[in-house]
């Protein structure tokens, strides 16, 4: 009983600390101190990360005129409600103010994007855990014909769930860059020559076939799909 | 390899499905194409050819691949006869690929290409069949030149080579600087490890590389790839220069391109040149190679003292007037106006400073604010934009002020000058000039805000933490989480399933029955002559203790328990060597329960607690 409290009072004290934290960051940006809002807002994403916190700090980046990183957190945010109008609409203005643009969704990308990450999650291990205990019960029923298409619906979206994997995969090595003018090099030092200069706030795609180097990365950019080598603190990976 | 394993997931999945639900095995395939299907279909059929290498050596082979985009194609394709030229069909390979979400499927196939003679060769375009329909296929070029004399491989035409427009050039003038890097395609090149950089020199100061363009040549029979880099060098002292650059590279020497001159691979490419680094590594046959540039003589002159404007600006190129503009042109006296001058052009946009204003008491001036925009990676092309805030102190004022930029063409060698036409105003006296002044940054602080729409319409933020995760990425995006999902729910079936077959195994199998029935027999008795003590009824003690000791013997018994009689039970008894005392007690029971059960009396009829310790005695005795 003892540990019990211990550890409810624990839970509370660190959701109450996240809180305040957010809280001091929201009151940093009524205040315009935009500097420090963006201090605590990161502070608050240490554990764990929410819509609001990547919002409200994109926010407080655009304010701060580093639209890139504001680019960058809008992308974030948007993994938690990918039709959130809020964040589609402050994205656009990020991509405006420094003049990228955006490709609109196409027809596949939209059917992902109709729930969150999250609620594809849930929806998996549900219908992995149904389908599983339909299957055992099927077992041991004579009478299987009431199991039959929930079980199959089950299937069904199991395997949906792993083709939105792949998206999900591939989602995964998009990042934005963050340096204006970022070198797109031909190898992998900086005395290489470069292919281009990628604008801060584009979005790059990581390249895993080429060799792995610890600051450099094999990237292909949507701005020009050209390929090359891109230094590491030059972009943030979005997930 | 990721979707090999989740397909053997899906059909394994199926499989257990099928042993369930064996007619709906049918519809659910259906289904699961139905998925894919329609992943694949959204990619228009497209059909291509292409030789590669484009160019060839004669005696050397080449690859034809003819690759079908967005279909499945099942039969090889006839390549039309080119004299000069034997195709032999090599295989055909399949790639898919994922992009963005969206799966897209290629069908390559490929023929081995022998030349005969030298020239160009056009595969010309050709139709091919698929399912019926007939598509398309483009032409494609190949050229054959004559064979390689022999090199050693010591003898390698790397070359670097500088060159610029001329050689003459000045302080402070941006020099664009083509560099050409060469090197033979049957070395590999390493691209992680490549440096090229200049060699120090404190005449001029260095812009970045970029690459241009990457051709292929021929030289001494030599197929060559060139790397065509521009950048821009500045001149900051005077004086006659040596510039030269160099390169390091790793290549692969001998084994590899020895391998690679016996057939290009290009549709093998990935695959093949990590075996080759792989290999290279192993063996090492990777070199590191440094080239140094032939030194390029510059004469670095300074600017012509002749004609030079006391106010020049430093710009040296060339440069045209892109807008000249000033806000608003009608003012009261006192208020701040916006002069935009923008010069558009190429040269040293850094080192240019603002033009002057010629104006006299009438204007009131401050420095200008300037912007660049570039048109080009260096900054050597563009826009720069010079705002000056101006603010006119009488009414007589009826035109801009003068504004003239001069800049230095050293092509022309001469200095230029641009001059705008003034723009027409309209000054009026202010009665209250003094009061309505304001600081004309701030009126054009409060003016630029308004030309920034993104500031206003920023949605505010949130104030609540509704829903947070520990880890931004999905578990469905971590193929580990997929594959131990599935296979945690595989192995939790698969347990069921061996526990339903033992169970069904056991069920068949009727000394197995006998003994389960046999045991819950007994402890039901058992049970039975427990209640019937602790109730005083010696009729059921009786009956339930004579009746769980004859299950008891029946187990190793061929007669059933119902079948037993006491000489049955006695003489079974007597191999387990039981003693006198127990043997007694037993006859005891049978004949009290014989007798109760066919007369309804018994001797001592009274259930001590001695009795049952006896009985259950007797039964710890029997049992062992």
């Amino acid at each position: 009983m003892k540990h019990l409290l211990l550890f409810l009072f624990l839970l509370l004290s660190f959701i109450h600390s996240k809180a305040s934290t957010f809280d001091e960051a929201n009151e940093a940006y009524h205040n315009k101190d935009f500097s420090t809002a963006i201090g605590l807002y990161k502070e608050s994403l240490i554990n764990s990360q929410s819509l609001q916190q990547h919002y409200n700090l994109a926010n407080a980046y655009f304010e701060n005129k580093d639209f890139p990183h504001a680019i960058l957190h809008y992308q974030k945010a948007l993994t938690f409600a990918p039709h959130n109008q809020d964040i589609l609409k402050n994205l656009d203005l990020a991509n405006q103010a420094i003049n990228i643009t955006s490709s609109p969704p196409n027809g596949l990308q939209i059917f992902i994007n109709l729930l969150s990450a999250y609620i594809y999650d849930y929806i998996f291990i549900i219908s992995l855990i149904l389908a599983t205990l339909l299957f055992i019960l099927s077992l041991f029923l004579s009478n299987k014909l009431w199991i039959q298409l929930p079980f199959w619906g089950c299937v069904f979206l199991i395997i949906i769930c792993i083709a939105l994997h792949f998206s999900y995969s591939n989602k995964r090595t998009e990042g934005i860059v963050l340096t204006n003018n970022a070198p797109l090099r031909i190898s992998a030092t900086s005395t290489s020559p470069f292919i281009a200069q990628l604008p801060a706030g584009s979005t790059i795609k990581v390249i895993n076939k080429k060799h792995k180097l610890p600051n450099w990365t094999f990237v292909k950019s949507a701005f020009n799909n050209q390929e090359g080598w891109l230094n590491k603190q030059d972009f943030s990976l979005i997930w | 390899m990721k979707n090999q394993i989740t397909l053997l997931f899906l059909l394994i999945i199926l499989k257990i499905g099928n042993t369930m639900f064996k007619n709906i095995y049918t519809p659910c395939i259906a289904i699961l194409f139905l998925v894919t299907s329609n992943l694949l279909a959204a990619e228009p059929i497209t059909v291509s050819s292409a030789f590669q290498p484009p160019i060839l050596l004669l005696g050397k082979p080449g690859l034809l691949n003819i690759t079908i985009q967005g279909i499945q194609g099942n039969i090889v394709p006839s390549v039309p006869n080119v004299e000069g030229l034997t195709f032999t069909y090599l295989g055909t390979q399949n790639f898919i690929r994922s992009e963005n979400g969206k799966i897209s499927i290629s069908h390559v196939f490929s023929f081995t290409v022998h030349p005969q003679k030298i020239g160009d060769f056009i595969l010309p375009a050709f139709d091919i069949e698929i399912d019926g329909k007939k598509y398309p296929v483009s032409s494609s070029k190949l050229t054959v030149t004559e064979k390689a004399p022999n090199h050693s491989e010591d003898d390698l035409p790397f070359s670097l080579d500088l060159n610029v427009k001329n050689k003459q050039i000045y302080i402070g003038q941006m020099v664009p600087l083509d560099i050409t890097f060469s090197i033979p395609t049957r070395n590999v090149l390493m691209h992680p490890h490549l440096n090229l950089e200049q060699v120090p020199n404190d005449y001029f100061k260095f812009s970045a590389l970029q690459v241009e363009k990457e051709t292929q040549s021929i030289v001494n029979g030599v197929l060559n790839k060139n790397f065509h880099i521009l950048t821009y060098i500045t001149p900051i002292k005077v004086g006659d220069k040596d510039l030269q650059y160099k390169i390091e590279f790793v290549i692969e020497r001998s084994r590899s391109a020895s391998r690679k001159n016996r057939l290009p691979s290009s549709l093998f490419d990935p695959f093949d040149s990590q075996l080759d680094s792989l290999m290279s590594s192993l063996m090492g046959s990777a070199e590191k190679v440094e080239v140094l540039s032939p030194p390029l003589n510059l004469s670095i002159s300074p600017l012509p003292q002749n004609n030079k404007p006391d106010d020049f600006t430093g710009a040296i190129g060339q440069f045209t007037l892109e807008n000249f503009s000033i806000i608003p042109t009608e003012a009261p006296v006192g208020d701040p106006l916006s002069l935009k001058i923008e010069i558009k052009g190429s040269g040293n946009f850094d080192r240019i400073s603002p033009p002057t204003l010629t104006h006299n008491a009438d204007w009131k001036t401050y420095p200008p604010k300037s912007s660049f925009k570039p048109t080009d990676q260096f900054g050597f092309s563009g826009i720069k934009t010079f705002e000056y805030v101006i603010i006119p102190q009488s009414d007589l004022i009826t035109q801009s002020p003068d504004i003239i930029f001069n800049y230095f063409d050293p092509d022309l060698y001469q200095y230029m000058e641009i001059t705008p036409d003034p723009i027409p105003l309209k000054i009026t006296s202010s009665p209250t000039s003094s009061s309505n002044f304001q600081s004309p940054n701030t009126t054009l602080q409060s003016q630029i805000n308004t030309t920034i729409p993104h500031q206003a319409g920023l949605l505010p933020i949130k104030l609540e933490i509704t829903h947070s995760v520990k880890s931004l990425t999905p578990l469905l995006a971590k193929k580990s989480f997929i594959l131990y999902a599935l296979l945690i729910a595989l192995f939790i079936s698969i347990l069921f399933i061996l526990y339903k077959k033992i169970k069904s195994k056991r069920s068949k199998n009727k000394l197995y029955l006998k003994e389960i029935n046999t045991q819950r027999a007994i402890q039901n008795n058992l049970q039975k002559a427990k209640k019937a003590y602790a109730q005083q009824d010696s009729i059921a003690f009786y009956e339930a203790a004579t009746a769980a000791i004859s299950e008891i013997v029946s187990l190793e018994h061929p007669k059933t328990s119902q079948a037993l009689t006491l000489h049955d039970i006695e003489e079974h008894l007597s191999q387990m060597q039981l003693s006198e005392e127990h043997v007694t007690f037993l006859k005891h029971l049978f004949h009290a329960a014989d007798m109760l059960k066919f007369s309804g009396t018994v001797v001592n009829h009274k259930l001590t607690p001695e009795i049952f310790q006896k009985y259950e005695s007797l039964l710890q005795n029997i049992e062992k």
